[in-house]
């Protein structure tokens, strides 16, 4: 069984720049994969090669082993679930009518997609007196939520995630965090998420890239990443490992259990 | 006052009706050319900067120019057409000033309209790409809903401008609110230029609440306020259509833009209606554009003077006989232009040297020659254009005139000047009610330096061969001395008791039936 998203030496060019180097990477079926990298380092080109907002300039990005060229690209994009920081909800069309826009693009009519939009916002954790509202009457948790819906409408088997709770308060992005993973694991998606965000990545990922100037640098486990002797790497991991060590000194102070 | 006021509102379907019918017009055209505009050039950077930097360059241009623009315009297409394919465009009228109101319009749409395609957020326009919408699917579903709530405040926008540019169409034959406010302004009727003001002004806050209300339904995609605000702007505008309709006059009768020529047009009017003909009447129409405007047909009748024909029609420099100069214009307009001159009103409205009957009794002048011994120590008092025309440069070289001062003022001002002897001359009109009114002379000229200034009556060649409106019309000719055309001409100019137009009218035909009707025992 071929993977389900696959770059074969990928590489991207804006002119003279060169964003994306030689990216070559494999995503298997229900795998949740996090790229993680400064930013500027191409993370957001990368996930767009793969629903072909943006178009590589070399190298070939299949889907289920077809060339993501050969798709008509509407198709392609309608097949695949994104999901990005800004949401870019349609400011005037409703909850409902916003859920359902990709059913409707492939020809659902409006009658047949209430129960469509009830079992998805169902499905991200959100009420459903909310399908009426407009996107500017919901909160940033919310909107990401109706977002989440948006991309999961057409039932599609890859979520692409670029940033998704990047503007949103802690608490917000560990419960939709919670949200995400359990949605990949329930429908069985294939997740690429794009953050800046180690620890992020280390809680919810089965594989973490970590992209460096255009260019792979590393490609392993969330274990394997506490690990890495990669200097870039590992001042990846310093800031979370240091809150790590200092919230469980706290703890085990507090708890009164901690005396060596 | 109250008299003008009732004279005023007795206009009002009329002119109301025009002005509905004219603006609604061009902003619905301006709107069918703008909207397709803007979706042609939204994402074109270069399509976009030229279009719009046209529509700027054409809001630059005054109003009043560009409807005066549209004349010629009109008149040199229409040679094209009539040489091409046999027909000609109207150049007066609706036509020109529907053109230049249209161009008028399109900016505030157009401008809007790209505005709103273009100020689409980023997060908005990649979400539409990443949810798989086709280029149509979303212009169809995203950019024109977007877009459409600031389209329609451009149409506002627009709706409040061309209203009020619309007043402006009157100078170019086409009825309008502003016949109020042109003829207000020439006759110093304040009553008719506030009136005027006032219904422009009340018309654009109705149409603007009404849009208004149609842009918030489109904003919040309510159908229910965009259906009622169209429906009631649909029943205005069939409205004025309606006032419109029952009004299909047969003639049209001209105006020049003052009280005289006013005054006129509705006496001639009056006649017809009393023979049982219909007619509307142009009024404040240019001078130029007058005279065109009958040879074409566009107008049947109106009055222009000898001496404006003779110099600015025929072009002619040289200075015959009277009597000569008169049967050479009869002849020359029935040749050149197919026009007939039903004959002389009876009276001159001539440029000619004004003073105070004392004064000039007191130094014996009666004449421009016993004016020129007296010159050195007289100061002249000229309307704006009257030292550049060649009725100044004719008289001074026929009598070596030479004041001591000379000084140009607005008409009004320069009565006051000889009044107030600030002035000891001045050039006036002949027929100006204020010669009377204020005891002044006009000098004689002996030596017809001045070309003569009849009132002819004109009427186009079909018109010349219509007994009934020639009917109507003949009892006019020979049949108004200056004394009756200047205090006519007073009634209206004066500051208080002023008479309407149509008022000085009724005074020359109530005077004219006890001339026709047998001398009473
Ligand atoms: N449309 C574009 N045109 C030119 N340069 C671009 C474009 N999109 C991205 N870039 C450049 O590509 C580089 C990588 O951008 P991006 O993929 O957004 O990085 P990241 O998501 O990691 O921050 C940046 O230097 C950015 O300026
Ligand atoms: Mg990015």
């Amino acid at each position: 069984m071929p993977d389900v998203i696959e770059l074969d030496h990928v590489g991207l060019r804006f002119g003279s720049q060169e964003i994306l180097r030689e990216i070559s990477l494999r995503v298997a079926h229900n795998e949740f994969v996090s790229i993680v990298g400064p930013s500027g380092s191409g993370k957001t080109s990368l996930l767009k090669c793969v629903n072909r907002l943006v178009e590589p300039t070399s190298g070939l990005v299949s889907i289920d082993g077809s060339p993501a060229r050969d798709f008509k690209v509407e198709d392609l994009r309608r097949s695949i679930g994104y999901v990005f920081q800004g949401i870019g909800l349609f400011p005037h069309m409703s909850v409902a009518e916003n859920v359902s826009i990709t059913p409707r693009l492939n020809g659902a009519d409006a009658s047949a997609t209430g129960s469509v939009v009830a079992d998805l916002l169902k499905l991200v954790e959100l009420p459903a007196a909310l399908a009426a509202r407009m996107p500017h009457e919901l909160s940033g948790g919310q909107r990401q939520r109706v977002g989440i819906a948006r991309a999961l409408a057409a039932k599609p088997r890859i979520m692409l995630m670029d940033e998704p709770f990047g503007a949103l308060d802690a608490v917000t992005r560990e419960s939709l965090g919670h949200s995400v993973r359990r949605l990949h694991q329930q429908l069985a998606l294939t997740t690429l998420m794009v953050t800046h965000d180690m620890m992020e990545a280390l809680l919810l990922s089965d594989r973490i890239v970590v992209l460096v100037d255009g260019a792979i640098r590393f490609d392993g486990a969330p274990a394997e990443v506490l690990n890495s002797d990669d200097d870039v790497v590992a001042s990846l991991v310093a800031v979370p490992r240091r809150s790590a060590d200092r919230i469980s000194d706290m703890f085990k102070r507090g708890t009164g259990a901690g005396h060596e | 006052m109250s008299d003008q006021w009732f004279a005023a509102l007795a206009l009002l379907p009329e002119y109301l009706g025009q002005h509905v019918l004219l603006s609604a017009a061009a902003l619905v055209i301006a709107t069918l050319v703008s909207l397709p505009t803007a979706l042609l050039v939204a994402s074109r950077p270069t399509g976009r900067t030229i279009v719009l930097g046209l529509a700027r360059l054409v809001q630059t241009i005054p109003g009043l120019a560009l409807i005066a623009l549209f004349y010629p315009i009109l008149l040199a297409l229409s040679g094209v057409t009539q040489d091409r394919f046999g027909f000609s465009l109207p150049t007066l009228g609706f036509l020109p000033a529907l053109l230049a109101l249209t161009v008028f319009a399109i900016l505030p749409i157009l401008q809007n309209a790209v505005l709103g395609l273009t100020s689409i957020a980023p997060d908005v326009i990649e979400a539409s790409d990443a949810v798989g919408m086709t280029r149509r699917q979303r212009l169809v579903l995203v950019d024109i809903p977007l877009a459409a709530p600031i389209a329609m405040a451009g149409v506002r926008t627009s709706a409040v401008w061309t209203i009020g540019a619309a007043t402006l169409a009157t100078p170019v034959g086409q009825t309008s609110l502003g016949n109020y406010i042109f003829s207000g302004l020439q006759t110093e009727n304040w009553v008719f230029v506030l009136f005027g003001c006032l219904a422009a002004a009340m018309l654009a806050i109705v149409a603007d609440s009404l849009l208004a209300l149609v842009e918030r339904g489109v904003a919040r995609r309510r159908l229910r306020p965009v259906i009622a605000g169209v429906v009631a702007l649909a029943i205005g505008v069939a409205a004025a259509g309606a006032t419109s309709l029952h009004r299909t006059s047969t003639y049209v009768i001209a105006a020049k833009n003052f009280s005289e020529q006013f005054i006129l047009a509705e006496l001639i009017g009056q006649r017809m209606r009393a023979a049982g003909l219909s007619s509307s009447t142009k009024s404040g129409l240019g001078s130029a554009v007058i005279f065109r405007a009958l040879a074409a047909g566009d107008v049947d009748v109106y009055v222009d003077y000898s001496g404006t024909l003779w110099t600015n029609v025929m072009e002619r420099s040289d200075m015959p006989p009277h009597q000569e100069m008169l049967s050479a214009i009869a002849q020359w307009m029935k040749r050149e232009r197919g026009v007939t001159v039903l004959g002389s009103l009876g009276f001159q409205n001539a440029y000619g040297f004004v003073m105070r009957r004392q004064r000039a009794q007191e130094l014996g002048i009666t004449t421009i020659s016993d004016l020129a011994r007296h010159a050195g120590q007289m100061s002249f008092g000229a309307d704006l254009e009257f030292t550049v025309r060649p009725e100044w440069q004719s008289a001074r070289n026929a009598y070596s005139l030479n004041f001591r001062s000379i000084r140009t003022f607005d008409p009004t001002l320069m009565y006051r000047a000889l009044t107030s002897g600030e002035a000891d001359v001045i050039s006036g009109f002949t027929s100006d009610g204020r010669i009377a009114a204020s005891d002044l002379i006009v000098l004689d000229d002996p030596k017809s330096a001045i070309p003569p200034y009849d009132a002819l009556l004109l009427v186009t060649g079909a018109g010349a061969g219509d007994s009934r409106l020639l009917d109507a019309l003949k009892p006019l000719i020979g049949a108004i001395d200056i004394e009756t055309m200047r205090s006519a001409n007073y009634a209206v100019d004066r500051d208080s008791d002023k008479l309407t137009p149509a008022a000085a009218a009724q005074m020359i035909t109530e005077k004219l039936t006890r001339k026709d009707a047998p001398p009473t025992p």
